[in-house]
Formats: structure tokens, sequence, C-alpha cells
């Protein structure tokens, strides 16, 4: 468990906000697109109401991260590579 | 480029969310706070801003989908063809010192 981001590794925080980032967005659009596109209007009720709370969660995700970033000081980028890079 | 992307991510990040509790409200329709609560809609109800706001959500959510993809990807890219820490040092594993 470290605090501060290097060059070698993110904190333990970023990680743990980053994963939770990711599994939510995929959690929450495939909430959705199953309530849009696979099943009929009486059974979206569950689906619907899962897809916001999922959605709401990852917006709380969203601010704590903003938060944590204002907080903490990210590493450098990697080097550059064919002219991209800082 | 990573940064330019970073950019993008988190800007989709934000306009689904604001954009589904948007339609949600002009639709007239609260919003549910886990089962525990409801905020009302604070819009008159508005079929058609509803139907604007469930597009953009519809897109910008297949959007955030496509450049996590093209993240991950960018990711791979840096790990097996780079051979830098890019995707390494957000493992799980990795360590800082």
């Amino acid at each position: 468990m470290h605090l501060k981001s290097t060059a070698r590794s993110y904190s333990t925080v970023t990680k743990i906000l980053h994963w939770l980032t990711a599994v939510l967005v995929v959690t929450c659009w495939m909430l959705g697109v199953l309530t849009d596109d696979f099943l009929k209007t009486a059974s979206r009720t569950v689906t619907i109401f899962a897809h916001i709370a999922v959605g709401l969660t990852l917006l709380d995700v969203l601010v704590l991260r903003a938060l944590w970033r204002a907080m903490s000081s990210p590493p450098s980028a990697e080097r550059r590579y064919l002219g991209y890079g800082p | 480029m990573g940064r330019l992307m970073h950019y993008v991510l988190y800007a989709m990040l934000l306009m689904v969310p604001v954009t589904g509790i948007l339609l949600q409200f002009s639709y007239g329709k609260g919003l549910p706070l886990y089962g525990v609560a409801e905020i009302p809609s604070s819009l008159a109800f508005d079929a058609k801003l509803g139907s604007i706001m469930m597009e953009v959500h519809k897109f910008s959510g297949h959007a955030l989908m496509i450049l996590a993809a093209a993240h991950a990807l960018a990711a791979l890219v840096h790990h097996y063809v780079f051979r830098d820490r890019a995707l390494v040092r957000m493992l799980p594993r990795s360590n800082g010192s």
C-alpha cells in the first residue's frame, strides 16, 4: 500500500479508483444495452434501476478521482515515442 | 497522445451521467438514489429535450466504451511494443520503489 504515485507505479488509491471506474463503466454500459435492445418494456424496470444505481456510483467515483487528483500529483508520463507524448 | 486521450475519456465519463440525469428529469421522472431516496424532477416535462438527451446519452455511452477499448489497446501497445511501464504501473501488484 503506497499513497504516492511514482514513474514506476501509481498509488494504491489511484489504482483502486481506476479499476473501479473500469468495472463500473462496463457494467453500466451492459445494463444500458440490455435494457434498450434486449428486454421487453415490462421487464425493463429492474435493469433501469440497476443501471441508474451503478451510474450514480460511477459519478461518485469520478468525484473521488477528481478530489484525489487534486490532492496528489500524478507521475510523469512515459518518454516520447514516434514524436508523441508530453 | 495519452494526455489527449485521458481528457476525452474524462469528458465522456462526465457527459454520460449528466445527460442520463437530464433525460430522466426532462421526461418528468425523478432520480432514484439506490432505492433509499429519490430526487424529484427539477425540470418541466419536455419530451423533445428528453429524446435529444437520450440520443446524446446513448451516443456518448457507446463512444466511452470504444474509447475505453482504445485506451486498453494503447496500454497493451505500450507493454508489448514500447516495452515500458505504462500498463504495469497501473496493475495491482506493481511496486513504487
